[in-house]
């Protein structure tokens, strides 16, 4: 198959990973499409030498080089000039994976025959006309619960059907190091220097044959002295090595592919340890989701506190920081001794050892590859919360209505108490099952009398009317079950979107869109049944769905 | 005149474009498109 895919990411660094990984797969799916990247120059040029092992084409640009002329108007003409190199030819499809304003303006000026992501159609309103990055836009960046990682949504845009990832040949021998990376871009999810001392205390001590390597940007240097001027770790002569501020992206690239393991906070460095195929643990701590964003590896413990509170989104305040003492360094320790003893003990049989006291706050994932991406698998066996009972509902629902995959998750195993608060969203359900069929109502309507010769006006106007309602009462059913935001937003966006180019044609689509919401509210109406009943007895509701 | 004042000069034809319902153009974009990129850069 020949053709040309250009994708636009203009977001971080570890982003650029993600993005590179997936179009990875995609090429080894699709031998022979030439794949280009538009990408800042500031956060693509580290990466270069893994970017250009999978574009052909890579387009750089730097705002400031744009505008060191010094004014308005010289920038546009870079710009431009810059737009015009790019455009020198059609590409069969351009896809943007950045979700940002600039992204979505750029993606409109790209000459493409098919436009994936964020854009902005001719009135400059932003437009994703593409299921997957409709479902980014409602549930990536708005909710907390999105069961995918964003390695296999990527794909999933690009229409990836197998996982296809790094083979172990590629590895180089390892040696008996531990690179450590115990910085964050925020200090909600950094785990914090104390606690850092203490883990590299407690590895130096059980792994006196280890060497002990720290790595981070100039922005981490003060942090890291920190740790290395702390008295706990004065004794290491010469164990523990700092790389902090000194080492380009590449040079710990290099340092990963020598070294039996990585630990650190989800960040480029994690991405970079999946790249290089080391066993690493993530410490997600704070805004972190760990579902989406856990490195794209099947070497990946993932250690992640349970507090209500976790994930908490990045405008909240919070200084007491509760998560980050959920977590102690002696569960850090022991899955390290998981990877460096490699005794061939299953991971849940090596967190046996260690005191409820110690696990009862956190979850152990261990990241495992299935059919369709990359699962986490929880270690820890504790019960379900409401969250993750509604994760794994929305993997099965969407996996199937995106994709046509059916998943076969077990029910979920959760409290009493879960049960009673999992059974509050059977009227919720049941309420959103009658809002979507009263859509579909008053679709129909608009359908049939916009099919009439002598169209009535008020008929017309009336129906319009009743669909405000509907998807009025849509959000306020939505903040009354603020699990099911992921439904209502993915459809609100799907509606907006929904293709015609007069109130005939759009009524027909969001007909579709209604038809669609209601039969999949009716399956998760079925699935929240279906797990609390073992539990509770619930009250049939007066309305059947 | 500052880049500010370009800017703010810039995005107040463009939107008394769109209050007249025209449709932008490319030389449009593209100034949305560097508007855009300063405000992320900051």
């Amino acid at each position: 198959m020949k053709g040309r895919l250009l994708v636009i990411q203009l977001t971080r660094t570890g982003d650029l990973v993600q993005t590179m990984q997936a179009v990875r797969q995609f090429r080894a799916e699709n031998p022979g499409i030439e794949c280009s990247l538009i990408a800042r120059k500031s956060l693509g040029s580290g990466i270069h030498f893994l970017l250009d092992t999978v574009f052909e084409n890579i387009f750089y640009f730097d705002t400031k080089e744009l505008l060191v002329e010094g004014t308005f108007e010289d920038g546009k003409k870079e710009l431009k000039k810059f737009l015009s190199t790019i455009n020198q030819v059609t590409y069969d499809v351009s896809v943007n994976f950045s979700f940002n304003k600039s992204s979505s303006y750029l993606h409109s000026l790209i000459n493409s025959n098919q436009k994936l992501g964020l854009y902005r159609n001719d009135k400059t309103e932003v437009s994703v006309s593409d299921p997957w990055s409709q479902f980014v836009y409602s549930n990536v960046m708005r909710s907390t619960i999105n069961p995918f990682n964003l390695v296999d949504i990527y794909r999933y845009t690009l229409g990836c059907k197998q996982v296809m990832v790094l083979n172990e040949d590629c590895e180089k021998p390892r040696e008996k190091n531990i690179v450590i990376h115990p910085f964050a871009s925020s200090k909600k999810k950094s785990w914090g220097a104390t606690k850092w001392v203490e883990v590299i205390y407690k590895l130096s001590h059980d792994y006196s044959d280890y060497k002990i390597h720290i790595v981070g940007g100039p922005n981490d240097v003060s942090e890291s002295h920190k740790i290395l001027h702390s008295p706990a770790l004065k004794d290491l002569n010469g164990r523990l090595i700092s790389h902090v501020g000194s080492f380009k992206i590449k040079d710990t690239y290099s340092l990963l592919q020598e070294s039996e393991l990585f630990i650190g906070h989800d960040s480029l460095v994690s991405h970079l340890a999946a790249e290089t195929l080391t066993p690493t643990i993530v410490i997600s701590l704070g805004t972190v989701r760990p579902h989406e964003t856990t490195a794209y590896s099947d070497k990946v413990v993932n250690i992640v506190p349970r507090n209500k509170c976790f994930p908490c989104k990045v405008e909240e305040k919070c200084d007491l920081l509760p998560c980050h003492n959920s977590l102690q360094h002696q569960v850090v320790t022991k899955v390290a001794g998981y990877f460096l003893r490699d005794s061939g003990e299953e991971l849940s049989e090596t967190i046996k050892d260690l005191s409820p006291f110690h696990t009862s706050q956190i979850k152990i994932y261990q990241s495992v590859y299935n059919g369709e991406g990359l699962q986490l698998r929880e270690i820890t066996k504790n019960y379900l919360d409401l969250s993750d009972t509604f994760k794994n509902f929305y993997e099965i629902i969407f996996q199937y209505y995106l994709r046509g995959i059916e998943i076969n998750n077990p029910l979920p195993d959760i409290s009493e108490e879960t049960a009673k608060n999992l059974a509050q969203y059977i009227d919720g359900t049941n309420y959103l099952f009658e809002l979507y069929n009263f859509g579909v109502k008053y679709s129909n309507q608009i359908i049939n009398a916009s099919d009439k010769k002598d169209s009535n006006g008020a008929e017309l106007q009336a129906a319009v009317k009743k669909l405000g309602e509907v998807d009025q009462l849509c959000q306020v059913t939505r903040q009354t079950y603020p699990l099911l935001s992921n439904l209502v937003d993915f459809f609100y966006v799907n509606k907006a979107n929904a293709p015609g180019n007069n109130l005939n044609e759009i009524a027909k689509s969001s007909l579709l869109c209604y038809y669609d919401a209601s039969n999949l509210v009716a399956v998760l109406n079925d699935f929240v049944k279906k797990s609390v009943n073992p539990k509770i007895n619930v009250a049939e509701s007066t309305k059947e769905v | 005149m500052s880049i500010q004042e370009e800017i703010h000069k810039t995005m107040k034809e463009i939107q008394e474009k769109l209050q007249s319902s025209q449709s932008l153009n490319e030389d449009n974009l593209t100034e949305l498109l560097l508007v855009a990129l300063i405000e992320e850069e900051g």
